[in-house]
């Protein structure tokens, strides 16, 4: 552990710190007076948090496509990338202009049609019809009984757990009773199957009945409808979990699987949570998995279940092969490749980039480019494989006992998931002679560019504050009704890509050490969605160097807190600081005598200084001036730091001092 | 002794997991690979003999994995024999021949006995877990009127003795073509010479 320990007295908490590390084992760290480059900003007020895209408002992503779009093809890697097509989004504009019946009819014609084959939009508006019919009783009578009896409990929970709980209520057990059998090992079959509808919770965006009657965002589609809801889970159901799947709960494989790591607010179809959920709990010891091949009858007879039913579920003496196939086989024959046939092509131009860290940047800008369910459906598997890998070495329980890994490390996953999500074949499989040839010879660089994408996966899906300050500020420039519309509902707190306050306008009248705790208390709100397993745990502390604990309390226990709990925050906050905008010299004794500790933790990351890239290209980019007026200002200190040689986490490369605090306990 | 030049295409075809690798690499290398790790597609060429001639042989080893089918079937239409591997521990794989057997047919256009296909029940040194009989995959072999052997690339059993039946078949079913074979490459240096031809008019 290194401790390193920057006093500035002049600019104190405006600063922004990167850590670039040098390959030879020294950090260099960069301060930058960004207090300038706030006040010039279009969105002068707030500063923008690095946020997971799936929070980010539809209009902003798109700017953040073109911009992320023009990156790319700065590259030169050979080939330019246009954004691919999202099908679901004009869909999902029409359906809300069409009477209740057409509605219906189309609805039927949708479910009729099953949910293999099709687009993932369409598999994802089928689950959205499910799940309403379910809570409405609809197609499935016959649990009506049991979520009668259940609802019963779950009502005794809800005043204490709030509207996150709300979801449940519509066919599923309380977790905490299902917490408790579990472990009294009187579990029948059909808890079993309930499972992936409550227990999950934390664990997994389980789709839930669309009970939540907040508004849609714009936008939203008809799918978000569930997604929207949140849920927070009872502390002892991840000791449950930990005991079904039979691991070592001390091994720090599993526990950001366990604690909050698994999204919520996307769009993943729910035959894939489904079926991942099963696995993790039954099948993460099996050997080969997603190697062997199931069954080919079981398949068959499994995906007529998923086809024809909206009862998802999986019964609970299948063997895991066949669900793995299930996956595999769904993957394949979506009717466009999950990470598209547009970006086939540029994905695999990527491995010409010689370094590292600029094959990952030039990954990042693909996967914003592609629509919303496939870049969420992406991260999930990603996730998910990552758990399934983590798993396959050979290991002891607590009690001693030997465990058979799955010996399917991040490599040979790739190897058998890698055809079936980058690929240009057409449905149907009428490829030329050639084109199939062309596929065995580049069926090595798939595997090396899904293999990066698993090894890796953690990077891919936040964007970076300043990022989307860039976004902004364009869209301020070239539409300005849509950043309008932008910030409005950023400030109403319907959309999880919030805007915090900027620092550098905060109240004077508070007391800075609060203002620095609260502050990073909505910070972590948010970055506790990418939290996981940060390598490099740098806390900035308050003035008197006192460590915010609740604050990391709090993102542990529940990541989805901040949705609740920000807007009111943040809508304070703008009050405040338009009162105080005015009197910059506060501003200034704020910022004095202050000091910014931080402590690098295990800095140790095998990602080969990757970031050491992602800092320098954060400070300067090409496009904005303002960046180049920072750079000249901004102040390089030089630190050893020991053996590690790179930093992770998403927020230790952003502008701002507070989104380094984020836990990585 | 004699070298015959042409080389001879082995493919070896069969669900995940089966040893398709094993078996090649313990032809190869002499030697049990333990390691776990999917094949994508890899081809290997050795010289074999065959009833005191040196044969050169071109061994395909492919994916099991059905991710791969689109590859693997272009290499079923340039392959030549085909070992065809299942696990005896793995009731799975056993119902994938049949599977793959009609795959090769459509590929090939080919029929045993005219097509060179063995059937190879791996993994006979695990009796213990054995899921398939004996009896049964050879008389399921018979009804698709090919033959079948029983190997443990571990043990090493039988697997020289599987790929030198295949090579059998390939060498008779080469000599049997002999004659139009030559008749044909008699056309192309015909032809050839013709291009030749025209091709020196035209210089001069």
């Amino acid at each position: 552990m290194v401790h390193i320990t920057l006093t500035n007295q002049s600019c104190g908490m405006d600063e922004t710190i990167l850590y670039p590390p040098s390959p030879c084992g020294e950090v260099s760290i960069v301060i930058e007076d960004i207090e300038q480059y706030e006040n010039t900003r279009t969105g002068e007020l707030y500063s923008p948090e690095t946020t997971v895209l799936s929070e980010l408002h539809p209009k902003e992503l798109d700017f953040l496509r073109t911009l992320s779009r023009d990156r790319y093809n700065e590259r030169n890697t050979g080939v330019t990338v246009s954004i691919p097509k999202d099908p679901g989004r004009k869909l999902k504009r029409s359906s809300s202009y069409r009477g209740k019946k057409s509605l219906e009819k189309e609805n039927h014609k949708l479910l009729a049609g099953g949910i293999f084959e099709m687009p993932l939009h369409v598999v994802l508006q089928i689950d959205a019809i499910n799940k309403r019919e379910e809570s409405t009783g609809g197609t499935c009578i016959r649990d009506v009984k049991r979520k009668h009896k259940e609802e019963g409990i779950v009502r005794s929970l809800t005043p204490k757990l709030g509207r996150r709980f709300g979801s449940l209520k519509a066919r599923s057990i309380s977790p905490i009773n299902l917490a408790t059998r579990f472990q009294n090992g009187a579990v029948d079959d059909n808890d079993c199957l309930k499972v992936p509808n409550s227990s999950v919770c934390r664990s997994f965006s389980t789709p839930s009945t669309p009970l939540d009657s907040r508004k849609l965002r714009a936008g939203g589609s008809a799918s978000s409808l569930y997604n929207k809801n949140c849920f927070n889970t009872p502390p002892t159901l991840n000791d449950v979990i930990s005991k079904l799947s039979n691991l070592p709960s001390k091994n720090g494989s599993r526990n950001h699987l366990l604690e909050g790591e698994w999204l919520i607010n996307q769009e993943v179809p729910a035959i894939i949570q489904h079926c991942c959920y099963y696995i993790i709990q039954n099948g993460l010891d099996q050997q080969g998995i997603f190697r062997v091949c199931g069954a080919k009858k079981q398949v068959r007879t499994l995906r007529a279940e998923f086809n024809t039913t909206s009862n998802m579920h999986v019964q609970p003496d299948t063997s895991v092969h066949v669900v793995a196939g299930l996956i595999k086989e769904f993957l394949k024959e979506l009717p466009e490749a999950l990470l598209t046939k547009s970006l086939y092509q540029p994905f695999l131009h990527c491995r010409q980039l010689l370094t590292l860290e600029e094959r990952l940047e030039a990954y990042k800008e693909l996967i914003r480019l592609l629509p919303g369910p496939n870049r969420d459906t992406l991260q999930y598997l990603l996730r998910f494989f990552n758990v399934v890998a983590e798993n396959c070495e050979d290991r002891f329980d607590n009690d001693g006992l030997p465990i058979e890994g799955n010996k399917m490390d991040i490599s040979n996953l790739a190897v058998v998931i890698g055809p079936n999500i980058l690929h240009r074949r057409k449905r149907g499989g009428s490829d030329s002679k050639s084109q199939l040839a062309n596929e065995a010879w580049e069926a090595p660089i798939v595997i090396e560019v899904v293999k990066e994408l698993i090894q890796q996966h953690r990077l891919f899906f936040t964007v970076d504050g300043y990022i989307r300050k860039e976004v902004l500020k364009m869209m301020h420039e070239t539409k300005l009704s849509h950043f309008n519309d932008v910030m409005s509902e950023y400030t109403d707190g319907e959309c999880g890509g919030r805007l915090t306050p900027d620092i550098s306008l905060e109240s004077k009248g508070r007391s800075t050490t609060e203002s620095e705790n609260r502050r990073s208390r909505l910070m972590n709100g948010s970055s506790g969605f990418v939290s996981g397993g940060c390598s490099l745990h740098s806390s900035m502390e308050s003035l008197n160097s006192r460590p915010c604990s609740d604050s990391r309390e709090e993102c542990r226990l529940g990541y989805c807190d901040h949705q609740h709990s920000s807007p009111e925050l943040s809508q304070s906050d703008i009050k405040t600081q338009k009162r105080l905008s005015k009197s910059v010299d506060q501003k200034e004794e704020l910022c004095d005598n202050s000091s910014l500790q931080f402590q690098l933790e295990d800095a140790t990351s095998s990602s080969e200084g990757l970031y050491g890239k992602d800092a320098g290209y954060d400070l300067t980019p090409p496009s904005s001036p303002l960046f180049e007026r920072n750079s000249s200002k901004s102040a390089f200190c030089t630190g050893r730091l020991g053996k590690s040689s790179s930093v992770s986490g998403y927020g230790a490369l952003s502008p701002q001092p507070d989104l380094h605090s984020v836990p990585s306990e | 002794m004699t070298t015959n030049s042409s080389k001879y295409n082995i493919t070896v075809i069969g669900a995940p997991g089966v040893g398709k690798s094993a078996i090649t690499l313990r032809l190869l290398y002499q030697e049990f690979v333990d390691d776990y790790e999917p094949t994508k597609l890899d081809s290997y060429q050795t010289m074999m003999d065959y009833q005191g001639q040196d044969v050169d042989v071109q061994i395909t080893d492919t994916a099991g994995q059905e991710d791969y089918a689109s590859v693997r079937d272009t290499f079923l239409r340039s392959g030549e024999g085909f070992l065809c591997v299942f696990s005896l521990t793995d009731s799975d794989s056993y119902s994938h021949i049949e599977e793959l057997y009609n795959q090769v047919k459509l590929a090939k256009s080919m029929e045993p006995p005219q097509l060179p296909f063995l059937i190879v029940g791996n993994k006979s040194d695990l009796e213990s877990s054995r899921q398939t009989k004996t009896e049964d995959a050879q008389r399921f072999a018979e009804s698709l009127g090919v033959k079948y052997m029983e190997t443990s690339a571990k043990n090493n059993e039988n697997v020289t003795e599987a790929f030198q039946f295949l090579i059998g078949m390939l060498v008779e079913s080469r000599s049997a073509e002999t004659a139009p074979i030559e008749s044909n490459t008699g056309k192309k240096k015909k032809k050839k010479n013709g291009g030749i031809k025209r091709f020196l008019c035209g210089l001069a």
